[in-house]
């Protein structure tokens, strides 16, 4: 009896599981309380996969609208200073440039900047030339930023990190906005946005025009002008369709800020350089089954610098030639001589095909190939040669939750370019939660990032009387820079107080990095090769608290041992066992809004002494700095559907001038007032 | 002597015997546990349904995933299926005689495993209830009253899911003097043209769950059309508020847990289980910013919860 009666429930149970197989596949999609639980995407840039704080494999930072406006930002690399281990820094008045862990000179060429996950580094100077994409801080919605080697997703320019700038929806902006902003360096400069929704889609176009004069004693200043646009579409539930455009226009005063021995005492040559970017970019993305959706992406973006060619009155004054004839010679023999060579054109078409797919609840996979076009002409940096160079990446990031509480994401990418140069790169993550509010991760990650089209082809010289003299020759032998990084990683929620602590503990090696040798004498010409080595070692935080409706507090900390352990530059300065990243940085947010239509914010920031690169050898050492910034807000809504602010920002408010990057650019008091109208 | 040891080494013998016999019984008797308790997926919030359940009740209970296909499930008298899946499932196999109480599921799911699955008819009314994750239509729409007194208008729009709601929703609205705006959205429609016009003519708009395509696609399309508009928009999830929505009403796994095990109570000491139900204990989360920029000044969260215990 009781045998028979355990065999019976035991069939049953065998018939239970069976059906269980069989019920997978039988409206999975209706009868799942998953529609409930459906998490809102929190975070893409780190797997191309939607995931929460607590799945990505790396350090993520996420820096929201109201933020941006609480900090005052006027440039795009101003919201990075909120971001822990990143270096934003004005290069002169109209040059930026940002860097996470490297050793950089004033094109730091380690970072992926994306605007809506559209690439905007350009190979012609293996950077981004942040002047000219056409974005101010008001334009952008939130900023999601990858701490870490990020090429196993993006490829090789994320190599230490990527930036993702989200602008804002179509459907999310007002009918209308104006806004007009007065200040400091002459700044002028207005911003109209207008966005409305037609036949079933949104669309938006936004435009500005921003010109400023520049720091008096070297009145580097810069015109600009920019229009985007954008339509949203989605013609059924399954499909969504973005489409983005634009241009950005004008100039910007480019120079090296500190002595050169051919440059008179006390002057600096500055020059203009007017540019012009054009993009376009199509996002497509179809949900084919409830495990599987295909994302489609294709951007092209092209930009056209044209750095001004000296009058030979200035080449004379900026060099070491000793008559006007002189001069005018050189000009005769070099009748496209640019003083910086920052000058050419590039373009670059990137189109991906991604599978996101999702077979079973416990794995997630994203698989990816992507096809990059990448042309420049510069006789300026590559003599008169077009280069353009096609590549190849697949790459496939893959979540497993082994455990409730454990979760695996491996991100593995191959990348072929092809004048046949590869580079392989494999990120590993575990992610376990202690509790429901405390997260640890291991990282570990093994990257390698090509070299740019201008590191591998760079080739300037000079014509002479006497024939041409090479200045830097290519070295088609270059090889791929290396990295290897470990982290830990621990998140921990204070629910009841509204707040978050993010700490990333990391050690990270760079091998093979490239820096510019020269050898023998100072006549010889300059190479590119692999022999530089660095490696960092520290501690970065970040807490965020809610404290309650009306006050917000975003503190971070950055501890970096910095040291290369390997810098040959031949003739030129080497430095072995050198610091020169900023050993520690703070920044502190306090969003206080004491009444209703009133915000009051105050920004610290304190960055300790660092040594910046130049092509050979260091600058003098930038030293340590302290900034503080403030900004107030008032808000009136009494119209109906319509709103008018007015805010005041005082940057640097103790007024203590403090030297950014170049040791002759001198960051001053700051003050800007802007006056914005909006229309619902 | 030999008689002896004879006899002590039987002892010995019939005393392991003995031994066995009683872990054998013990893990019978395990096996035999009175409920079963089977999981949709081995994942951490599944596992929190049972942990706040554990909490409250102190009746003992064995744990099974439908995932894991090694373990075999006791003949038990009640089975707490936990999740949708692990509903169905269970539902196909269990006999006459037996309970099935379906818990952490959303109300359209459970009715629409009744009408396909043929087995529900085995079981009497007595024998086979339910604990629903969705808020009850009315509790929404009272929520909507209370963030907007003044509201004439409540929108929502209704996916395959959820389109049979209708006439609930408008009465319910009425009850709560609202006038309802609703339309059905179909998989081929475009979201922005369907919602727009609702959207426009509400006051307050009611996201309603359904399939996750439904959710995934409409509610971010809901979230962009409702901001614009200055409409504040009644979310189903934190995650939604988070997302934009100005308030969510919703009950999270633990107080789906707790109610779990109060109704296990009940069948312990009853013996019958208690008719299907929407969720006693639930939560709202608010996201000021949201309401900032709408510029609506709401009542207090507990004000809010009070006032929507006592309207049930």
């Amino acid at each position: 009896m009781f045998f028979s009666y355990y065999i019976s429930h035991a069939l049953r149970i065998i018939l239970l599981f069976s059906l269980t197989v069989i019920c997978l596949n039988v409206s999975a999609k209706d009868l799942s309380e998953a529609a409930l639980l459906t998490q809102i995407p929190i975070v893409t840039s780190a797997t191309l996969m939607a995931q929460t704080l607590l799945e990505t494999p790396s350090s993520v930072t996420i820096i929201d609208k109201e933020t941006i406006e609480a900090s005052g930002a006027q440039h795009l690399v101003d919201i990075l200073r909120l971001v822990p281990g990143f270096q934003a820094f004005h290069i002169n008045s109209n040059v930026f440039g940002t860097s996470y862990h490297s050793v950089n000179d004033q094109f730091p060429n380690h970072l992926e900047i994306m605007i809506d996950g559209r690439s905007v580094y350009t190979p012609l100077l293996s950077t981004v030339h942040w002047n000219s994409i056409g974005l101010l801080p008001t334009d952008i919605e939130r900023v999601e930023v990858i701490r870490g080697s990020n090429t196993a997703t993006l490829g090789s320019n994320a190599f230490l990190g990527s930036i993702n700038f989200i602008t804002r929806h179509p459907a999310m902006m007002g009918k209308a906005e104006i806004s007009t902003t007065f200040g400091s360096l002459n700044t002028r400069q207005v911003h109209a946005k207008f966005s409305e929704q037609n036949r079933g889609f949104f669309y938006s176009l936004s435009g500005f025009y921003t010109e400023n004069t520049g720091n008096k004693r070297f009145n580097d200043g810069s015109r600009r002008n920019a229009l985007n646009a954008r339509i949203e579409f989605s013609p059924n539930l399954h499909t969504q369709i973005s489409y983005r455009v634009g241009i950005d226009t004008g100039f910007n005063d480019i120079g090296y800020l500190y002595p050169y021995h051919a440059f008179p005492e006390n002057e600096r040559y500055i020059t203009q350089q007017d540019y012009r970017t054009f993009y376009q970019q199509l996002r497509w993305s179809s949900t084919i089954s409830p495990a599987l959706t295909l994302h489609f992406d294709h951007a092209y973006q092209n930009l056209k610098l044209k750095e001004h060619t000296p009058d030979p009155y200035t080449l004379l004054k900026f060099s070491n030639m000793n008559t006007l004839k002189d001069a005018q010679d050189f000009l005769a023999l070099n009748p496209n001589y640019k003083g910086y060579r920052e000058d050419g054109v590039a373009q670059t078409l990137s189109t991906l095909l991604g599978f996101e797919y999702t077979p079973i609840t416990h794995f997630r996979t994203y698989t990816g190939l992507q096809h990059r076009y990448e042309k420049t002409v510069s006789p300026a940096l590559l003599q008169q040669e077009r280069i353009h160079a096609n590549s190849i990446r697949l790459f496939n990031n893959s979540v497993l939750t082994l455990t409730p509480k454990l979760n695996l994401n491996l991100g593995l990418s191959y990348e072929q370019r092809d004048t046949d140069d590869q580079a392989e790169s494999t990120r590993l993550g575990i992610n376990y939660s202690f509790k429901d509010n405390t997260l640890g991760r291991i990282g570990f990650s093994r990257s390698k990032r090509l070299p740019s089209i201008l590191e591998q082809s760079v080739n300037f010289g000079i014509n002479t009387q006497f024939g041409y003299i090479p200045l830097e020759v290519s070295n088609t032998s270059l090889n791929s820079e290396q990295i290897n990084s470990w982290e830990v990683g621990i998140l921990h929620a204070f629910t009841p107080l509204n707040a978050y602590l993010d700490n990333r503990l990391f050690y990270e090696r760079v091998t093979q990095g490239i820096a510019t040798r020269k050898t023998q004498d100072d006549f010889q010409p300059g190479k590119k090769e692999n022999n530089a080595a660095w490696a960092n070692m520290g501690i970065e935080t970040q807490f965020k608290w809610e404290v309650n409706d009306t006050l917000n507090l975003l503190m971070n900390y950055t501890y970096i041992d910095n040291k290369t352990s390997e810098w040959s530059q031949g003739i030129y300065e080497n430095f072995p066992s050198q610091r020169l990243t900023p050993k520690h940085s703070t920044s502190i947010l306090i969003h206080w809004k004491p009444w209703d239509n009133w915000n009051f914010s105050v920004g610290h920031y304190q960055v300790s002494s660092a040594k910046w690169r130049k092509t050979y050898g260091t600058l003098k050492e930038q030293p340590s700095y302290t900034r503080n910034d403030l900004r107030l807000a008032r808000r009136w809504s009494s119209l109906k559907q319509s709103e008018v602010e007015i805010s005041l920002t005082l940057q640097n408010v103790l007024g203590k001038t403090y030297q950014e990057f170049y040791q002759d650019h001198h960051f001053g008091r700051r003050v800007f007032l802007q006056m914005k109208y909006s229309l619902d | 002597m030999n008689g002896y040891l004879t006899l002590k080494v039987s002892l010995k013998k019939l005393f392991m015997a003995l031994c066995i016999l009683l872990v054998l019984c013990l893990s019978i008797i395990k096996s035999y546990a009175a409920v079963s308790v089977v999981l949709s997926e081995n994942t951490q919030t599944y596992l929190n349904v049972v942990s706040a359940m554990e909490q409250t009740s102190h009746h003992p209970v064995q744990v099974y995933s439908l995932s894991d296909q090694t373990q075999t499930l006791a003949s038990s008298q009640l089975f707490i299926a936990i999740g949708a899946r692990a509903c169905q499932s269970v539902l196909t196999a269990i006999q006459s005689h037996q309970y099935l109480f379906c818990t952490f599921l959303p109300s359209q799911a459970y009715e629409l495993i009744l009408q396909t699955t043929q087995a529900s008819l085995r079981l009497s009314q007595e024998h086979l209830s339910a604990l629903f994750l969705d808020q009850p239509l009315e509790r929404q729409v009272h929520l909507a009253r209370l963030i907007k007194p003044e509201a004439q208008y409540l929108g929502t729009l209704l996916g395959p899911n959820s389109h049979h709601l209708t006439a609930h929703f408008d009465a319910y609205s009425r009850k709560h003097h609202f006038t309802p705006i609703s339309a059905r959205l179909f998989e081929s429609d475009n979201p922005v043209q369907e919602l727009t016009p609702i959207i426009e003519q509400s006051d307050v708009f009611l996201s309603l769950p359904d399939n996750a395509l439904f959710n995934k696609s409409a509610t971010r399309w809901s979230l962009y059309i409702a901001l614009r508009n200055k409409v504040p928009l009644i979310g189903f999830s934190a995650s939604y508020v988070d997302a934009g929505a100005v308030i969510g009403l919703y009950s999270t796994p633990t107080q789906i847990g707790r109610q779990t095990g109060e109704i296990l109570d009940f069948f312990m000491e009853h013996r019958y289980l208690p008719p299907p139900s929407f969720p006693n204990y639930f939560s709202l989360s608010v996201n000021r910013s949201a309401a900032r920029t709408l510029q609506i000044t709401l009542p207090e969260v507990d004000e809010m919860l009070d006032a929507l215990k006592a309207g049930k």
